[in-house]
């Protein structure tokens, strides 16, 4: 009998410990860190660039050999509705499939556990319309060829590859999306905003101190076959023609939430 | 008598060495930053961020004249806009950048550009700080790489030091290159021509000038308005499509109402600037004449108050007049100033 109770306090001194573990403490005040994994694959293969050979819906066989993509304006929202916008000059990133580090960016946001993430795929036309001394970083418009010189503009969406549908020298494909709403006269806008509704794979809880990595797979197989199907061999160049706009609403539906991996000790020098 | 030879000497001398001591003394008070005349409207550049001074301006005329941010150092920006040509590239239709190549546009008069509300002929770019990158990055025109240029300026024996003087800062970033192409660019301002001596009732028009203002003021300012002689709107003048299929501001827009049509370019120092219009296609200010008069082609954008005209019907007198009237827009003191040289 006493064996019994004493195993029972016991079991019930562990769940309380547990149970005390997850009742963490919200203080708004304090931060946390987010770090939100992009993990590319095309439809179910994973994205490995140059060698590995994918397909279409055209049936049409291609590889990868650039990827890059602005995520901007970054936000976080609560069951209540609550929202948190994190700083607009923190906000940019820009994500290149060459550059690991560039996969996994790293926010501070208050504490408190969200059932939303938000962010703008590309550059909005308030950052396109910034003066040149603020346009640093990720935004230089020197230093990363996702800039229009000729028809100022960042370039919000790259992929470029080769397929041997596409008919030209050198068999290669090459969307640049980009069109920001123009300056002075209205023109297309590519922006997409993507809303992830983390409700399903794992809520992040964001501590003081430790990390909720969101760990996101990005499919860029839906670039050819979401919303729109497009074909390479109809369209092996697009950029400032042809259906930029099809490849822009099917490049907002890239984003899947997979898991989610609360509480994690922040590894230093992670880079 | 010697000794008053002798005292000659040395007064000359001393006269010589004052002389040249003068225009040294002198140059830091020639340097007048950029100054509004002030009959022309507010400009649309503007020094709040980052202050004009002759270190930013004497540092963006040594890069405008260097070839160091193209590919194989060969082309500068003073490769196609030549100070004596009024900043174009004389006597090309198209300009030839690197290894010889042409491109598709008349290189374009760089003057006044402070007021200019967007660059290039088809308005593509909406501030002068973001204009080099343009020719610089074009592969047939310098086809340079910027970051690669910026590792250039590092290294190189005196840029450091002009950019530490001029921003305070040894580290060369891309927007202080930029700053710096732009404080020389806006110190080009034209304002002293036959015309501007006038409206500062410097002097008089001759009666065959007067005519020809009156018919300006009448033909020709709804477009090329006075002061700057731009409105800074994009027309279609009915020049018709081009061999390059160039559609002009369509190019950025995407829009079937902006097809053919391009910025309207001031008219000042039009004898420095020939050839005309965005294609060079036409190589004397009579042939100008002669497009407006009888060769405009009925396009669909055909500007309205072309359209309703059927052109610019002038008589043969208006045309003369007129053309009295244009080369008062000359300002030799523009294409002579030897602060907007080669340093």
């Amino acid at each position: 009998m006493k064996k019994i109770i004493v195993a029972f306090v016991a079991v019930l001194s562990l769940l309380t410990a547990c149970s005390k573990n997850n009742d963490i403490q919200i203080d708004s005040n304090k931060f946390g860190q987010v770090k939100i994994k992009f993990d590319h694959i095309v439809n179910s293969k994973k994205l490995v660039l140059n060698d590995y050979t994918y397909s279409n819906s055209h049936s049409e066989t291609f590889n990868v050999t650039t990827l890059k993509y602005f995520v901007t304006n970054v936000k976080f929202t609560k069951s209540n509705g609550e929202t948190y916008t994190v700083p607009k000059e923190d906000s940019y990133f820009l994500i290149d499939a060459v550059n690991a580090h560039s996969l996994n960016p790293n926010i501070l946001i208050p504490e408190g556990e969200y059932t939303g993430l938000e962010f703008n795929l590309g550059v909005d036309s308030l950052t396109n319309t910034l003066p040149v001394e603020k346009r640093t970083g990720v935004l230089n418009p020197a230093t990363n060829g996702m800039y229009w010189e000729w028809n100022s503009g960042y370039i919000h969406f790259k992929i470029e590859g080769n397929s041997p549908q596409a008919n030209n020298p050198n068999n290669s494909y090459k969307y640049h999306i980009g069109l920001f709403g123009g300056y002075s006269t209205p023109t297309v806008n590519n922006n997409r905003i993507v809303r992830i509704d983390l409700t399903k794979a794992g809520i992040s809880k964001v501590q003081e101190h430790l990390s909720s990595d969101i760990h996101l797979m990005v499919d860029i197989g839906k670039i050819f076959d979401a919303v729109h199907p497009i074909s390479i061999q109809k369209n092996p160049v697009v950029m400032q023609s042809g259906p930029h706009t099809f490849i822009a609403d099917n490049y907002a539906q890239m984003f899947m939430h997979d898991h989610t991996h609360n509480f994690q000790k922040i590894v230093q020098h992670e880079n | 008598m010697k000794t008053k030879k002798k005292l000659s000497v040395i007064l000359l001398i001393i006269c010589t060495v004052w002389a040249c001591k003068k225009a040294d003394d002198l140059a830091p008070d020639d340097f007048l930053g950029f100054k509004k005349p002030s009959y022309f409207p507010e400009p649309a550049y503007t020094f709040e961020s980052t202050p004009l001074t002759r270190e930013t301006v004497e540092l963006g005329r040594k890069l405008f004249y260097d070839g160091i941010l193209s590919r194989d150092h060969t082309i500068s920006c003073a490769s196609c806009h030549i100070s004596q040509n009024a900043f174009t590239h004389h006597g090309h239709d198209v300009s030839h950048g690197i290894d010889d190549q042409l491109g598709i546009r008349n290189s374009s008069s760089l003057v006044n550009l402070a007021w200019s509300t967007s660059f290039f002929w088809d308005g593509g770019v909406p501030t002068l700080d973001l204009s080099p990158i343009v020719p610089i990055h074009n592969p047939i025109e310098m086809d340079g790489n910027l970051e690669n240029g910026l590792l250039q300026l590092q290294t190189h024996p005196q840029y450091p030091s002009l950019f530490q003087k001029a921003f305070g800062s040894t580290a060369i970033e891309t927007h202080q290159v930029l700053k710096a192409l732009s404080h020389f660019m806006v110190t080009l301002v034209s304002d002293n021509s036959k015309y501007d001596r006038v409206q500062r009732n410097e002097t008089t028009f001759t009666t065959q000038e007067a005519r020809g203002y009156v018919l300006f003021q009448a033909k020709c300012n709804a477009c090329h308005q006075e002061p700057l002689f731009t409105d800074f709107s994009f027309r279609d003048n009915g020049l018709g499509i081009n061999p390059a299929k160039d559609l002009g501001r369509y190019e950025i827009t995407q829009q079937e109402e902006d097809k053919l049509k391009f910025k309207v370019p001031t008219l000042r120092n039009l004898q420095y600037t020939a050839p005309y219009m965005h294609d060079g296609r036409i190589y004397t200010l009579q042939g100008v004449l002669n497009h407006y008069n009888k060769e405009i082609v009925l396009t669909d954008n055909l500007d309205p108050i072309l359209k309703q005209n059927n052109g610019i019907p002038l008589s043969r007198e208006e045309m003369e007049d007129l053309l009295a009237f244009l080369l008062t827009l000359n300002d030799e003191s523009f294409i002579t100033n030897k602060s907007f040289s080669q340093p």
